[in-house]
């Protein structure tokens, strides 16, 4: 959406990615890894309404903010259909029927003082999730007695109920386009190397399961999938998908509820069933892969079975090992590897905690990889076997609990992590969750990496350089 | 040592107040009140940043000194004699960072409890270099490793040659790190003068925002500053070479693997010694101008859109900095050329057939909705108040400034700036046998 775009620099989000004029100290810093899996806030809960079957809504009173945040996610079994799927939210936001055009629809977020309406598809474990994203002035920021509240949730109820159709289907030159769009995005994911080279490695370490897939689909899946195919999908969305709407805003809740309620109304609904959550598996005999590319930098990613499931007990050992191991600036792979042998530009790890895996992600020096593997295989060890500083052990309690209660002033992300424990079914008690992680031993640590073990060791490499003779008789 | 009277700067529309004392050592202090949030932050910024490689200060003589320093001296600053300061502050449950752009070199840290203390450190990690033969040696490798990554760039490749094909002479061409070349001169003597002159408290800008006692903030920040004895500034002379109106060069090409080919188009606006508040009115009526031709509301972007010419990742932007400035256009296409020709004749006819003028309202109320929700961000608010600052404007005047643009403001800008006499185009094309 325009309004997403940089108004140079003012618009720009501080330390935003790929901003471009300017260079932060730590690109490689492990605190801006977008990992959802630090935890959760203070504590802030949301108020739960059951809408309609398996349409849940969920509301929090936030007055502290200039918007309102409402967030739809419509979810369903990560599968087949993830191509499908990914296409549905950008073929609605092509028009509605009121507003039939991208130029109309964009009008009408402007003239609603630049209500921002953007779409996502993301995976959290094997579930796949489709979201709608509505954040708005709140009316008290406005001149005079203007309100924009009702209207912009109805503008959304547009945008996902009620698309410009042709004949009952999407407009078929919409989607023709939409699939060359896609095909782009999906062929543009190499261009970020450090993402890329971490899903190459997720692809080998899953090959055989569910999450092995990418939340956009592939670009085999797309000459099948016509306007009949899509328009389908898109009313299996709204009638079969888990439904989650969230609410965050300056409302009291019963006045958020009434004005949310009406937003899928309407919808036959018909919940489709889920296949079970997959259970925690052990590592293979470890595997190095090496894939070569152009690049100046090489990326090296590593995976783990960690056997902890989502709901084990011993995942607060599990992420506070993490993060002594590699999640902030005083993590062991920071200081050891990155600052201490300077063999990284970055180096951080993470946890999938729905697969019940962990991952290294780096970039190094090709003539440096047996070096950095083994210096980043003796961190962990050192972490398994308890090999840590009652200062480091401290350390990560403070940063992780710092993290988790400033995680209370995004209402975005309190969102997320709220869905992300629904969906692997443990209901997020984020107060009882920050008490967890503040009782961590040693020991604990040492009981949740008790299991940890190297799944794939992948390595993308830039390309040999060619000696002439051999180029010009190739 | 003591601060002078505040001054108190608030804005209705976004509702933000922002306290301001000036401490006898010649610091800007800032502070802004958010009650109820749990994070507290804040920066430390200099007016330094990479295009401030020529200066002369107290009329001495010009130093020049090599590029990238600036970005070189913000890495070392965080290496004290008793360890790294960004792991201090993780250690004790803050996060800090920094970055140096073309006119800043900021330092800050978001906490949710401590701030006395980590606010203590910022202001005495900034205030105490160590600068050593050993550790600026090794930090040439580190830096040269972050240049070579940011070569895999396509996006930060075509926009430093686009730089390169817009200015000929104005040091916002050069990369902000330096390259391997420039970096390898840099010595701990080097960086000590540019500390001097630069790090000095009349040069730079201390901003704290959050849930926190604004009285004890004050008094912690004069306790900390009333430690060490300053000599005035003095006068400080950046020096820029003269640039001209003319582009440098008309085109520039390369080849990355990428999967799509990417168009960068620029405008280039030269004007010395423009005031902020002018700077805040051109840079306000180059953005909105720049959506009216090419946002997504348009009709000229609707068909582009669906003759599959651009994705939703294209965009106009404009930058503006002391003297110089300039708008951008572009993104991923699979026919640049095609691309760029469109958005060449869609100038043309604007210059000639005149603005949209049902949309120039409709525009500011987009963007008036898109500060205040900027500024739920302590971020935002806090590092932007600071480089605005070191243009000149502030930025909470930023509602005022919007609302009392023209439209002849916009058509103003369109027939100076938009000059397609002065267009650069940076191209960057897949390398052979890489495209998908």
């Amino acid at each position: 959406m325009p309004d997403d775009l940089p108004l140079s620099p003012l618009a720009r989000a501080p330390l935003a990615p790929g901003d471009p004029s300017l260079r932060a100290l730590h690109a490689g810093d492990p605190a801006a890894n977008p990992s959802t899996e630090t935890g959760a806030g203070t504590g802030a809960t949301f108020t739960t309404r059951a809408l309609a079957p398996g349409v849940t809504l969920h509301l929090n009173t936030d007055a502290r903010r200039k918007t309102n945040l409402v967030n739809v996610f419509f979810v369903a079994p990560l599968g087949d259909d993830a191509t499908a799927r990914a296409l549905i939210p950008n073929c609605l936001m092509r028009g509605t029927r009121r507003l039939p055009s991208l130029p109309a629809l964009t009008r009408e977020t402007e003239r609603l003082y630049g209500a921002s309406l953007s779409t996502d598809v993301r995976k959290v474990g094997e579930r796949h999730a489709i979201q709608f994203r509505l954040e708005f002035v709140n009316d008290r920021y406005l001149p005079g007695e203007e309100s924009i509240l009702d209207e912009t949730i109805g503008f959304l109820r547009e945008v996902i109920t009620d698309p410009h159709l042709v004949e009952g289907g999407f407009d078929p030159g919409f989607v023709d386009g939409e699939k060359e769009t896609h095909r782009r995005l999906i062929e543009s994911l190499l261009n970020d190397k450090r993402a890329f080279a971490v899903q190459r490695c997720v692809e080998l370490a899953c090959a055989d399961e569910p999450f092995h897939r990418h939340e956009q689909g592939r670009v085999e899946d797309l000459p099948a999938l016509d306007a009949a195919v899509l328009t389908a999908r898109w009313r299996a969305m709204l009638s079969e998908d888990e439904t989650h709407i969230y609410f965050s805003g300056d409302l009291p809740i019963d006045q958020a509820e009434a004005r949310l309620a009406p937003l899928l109304e309407g919808i036959e609904r018909a919940p489709a069933s889920f296949p079970p959550l997959p259970a925690p598996r052990s590592a293979g005999e470890p595997r190095e892969v090496v894939e070569r590319m152009q690049i100046q930098q090489a990326k090296l990613v590593m995976s783990y079975r960690t056997e902890v499931g989502f709901a084990d007990p011993g995942v607060p050992g599990l992420v506070v090992g993490n993060g002594v191991l590699g999640s902030f600036p005083h993590s062991k792979l920071f200081v050891n590897v990155r600052e201490g042998a300077s063999l990284c530009y970055y180096a951080s790890s993470f946890l999938e905690r729905s697969q019940a895996m962990m991952f290294i992600s780096s970039g190094i020096e090709l003539a440096r990889f047996e070096e950095a593997r083994d210096l980043i295989g003796v961190q962990i060890a050192d972490v398994a076997a308890g090999r840590f500083s009652d200062e480091e052990l401290t350390a990560t309690k403070v940063a992780l609990e710092s993290r988790l209660r400033m995680i209370d002033d995004s209402p975005a992300a309190l969102m997320d992590i709220d869905l992300s424990w629904l969906l692997n079914g443990v209901a997020a008690d984020l107060t009882e969750y920050r008490r967890r992680i503040a009782a961590v031993t040693r020991e604990d640590v040492v009981a949740a990496f008790a299991k940890v073990r190297p799944d794939v060791i992948y390595l993308l490499a830039p390309e040999e350089p060619v000696p002439s003779g051999e180029e010009a008789s190739s | 040592m003591s601060f002078g009277p505040e001054t108190a700067i608030t804005n209705e529309t976004l509702q933000e107040t922002v306290h301001l004392r000036r401490h006898s050592c010649g610091l800007p202090v800032y502070f802004c009140e958010k009650p109820g949030f749990q994070k507290r932050y804040a920066c430390f910024a200099t007016h330094f940043g990479s295009i401030d490689s020529k200066f002369s200060r107290g009329g001495r003589p010009t130093v020049e000194v090599p590029d990238g320093v600036a970005h070189f001296l913000e890495h070392k600053l965080f290496e004290g004699p008793d360890g790294n300061a960004m792991e201090e502050f993780s250690k004790s449950g803050a996060a800090s960072n920094a970055y140096t752009s073309f006119n800043t070199t900021n330092y800050l840290f978001s906490c949710a409890e401590g701030f006395p203390g980590h606010l203590e450190r910022l202001v005495r990690f900034v205030q105490q270099p160590h600068f050593t033969e050993e550790n600026v040696e090794k930090e040439k490798g580190i830096i040269g490793q972050e240049i070579r990554m940011y070569e895999d760039s396509a996006g930060w490749r075509v926009y430093f040659n686009l730089l390169e094909s817009l200015y000929r002479n104005h040091p916002v061409r050069k990369d902000i790190a330096g390259t391997v070349e420039s970096i390898a001169g840099i010595t701990p003597e080097l960086l000590m003068t540019c500390y001097e002159t630069f790090y000095h408290p009349e040069n730079m800008i201390l901003f704290a925002i959050g849930d926190e006692d604004r009285e004890g903030y004050f008094e912690l920040v004069d306790r900390i500053l009333s430690e060490r004895e300053w000599e005035p500034l003095g006068r400080l002379d950046r020096v820029f070479p003269e640039e001209p109106v003319e582009i440098a060069d008309r085109r520039r090409e390369e080849r990355m693997v990428v999967s799509m080919p990417r168009l960068l188009m620029g405008f280039k606006d030269v004007h010395p010694g423009l005031p902020g508040k002018d700077l805040l009115t051109r840079e306000l009526s180059a953005d909105i101008l720049l959506e009216l031709i090419f946002g997504q509301a348009t009709a000229f972007h609707q068909s582009l859109y669906e003759s599959q010419l651009i994705d939703d990742g294209f965009g106009a932007s404009h930058s503006a900095m002391a003297d110089v400035g300039h708008s951008m256009i572009g993104g991923e296409t699979p026919h640049p050329e095609r691309l760029e020709e469109a958005v060449l004749r869609e100038i043309e006819r604007v210059r000639r057939d005149g603005i949209d003028s049902e949309g120039f309202e409709r525009q500011k109320r987009a963007i008036m909705g898109s500060f205040i929700r900027y500024f739920n961000s302590l971020e935002f608010t806090a590092n932007h108040y600071c480089s605005y600052q070191f243009l000149g404007i502030d930025l909470l005047g930023i509602i005022d400034g919007l609302h009392a643009l023209e439209l002849s403001d916009l058509q103003r800008l369109c027939d100076e700036h938009l000059d397609p006499s002065r267009v650069a185009t940076s191209l960057i094309l897949p390398k052979e046998g890489t495209a998908a």
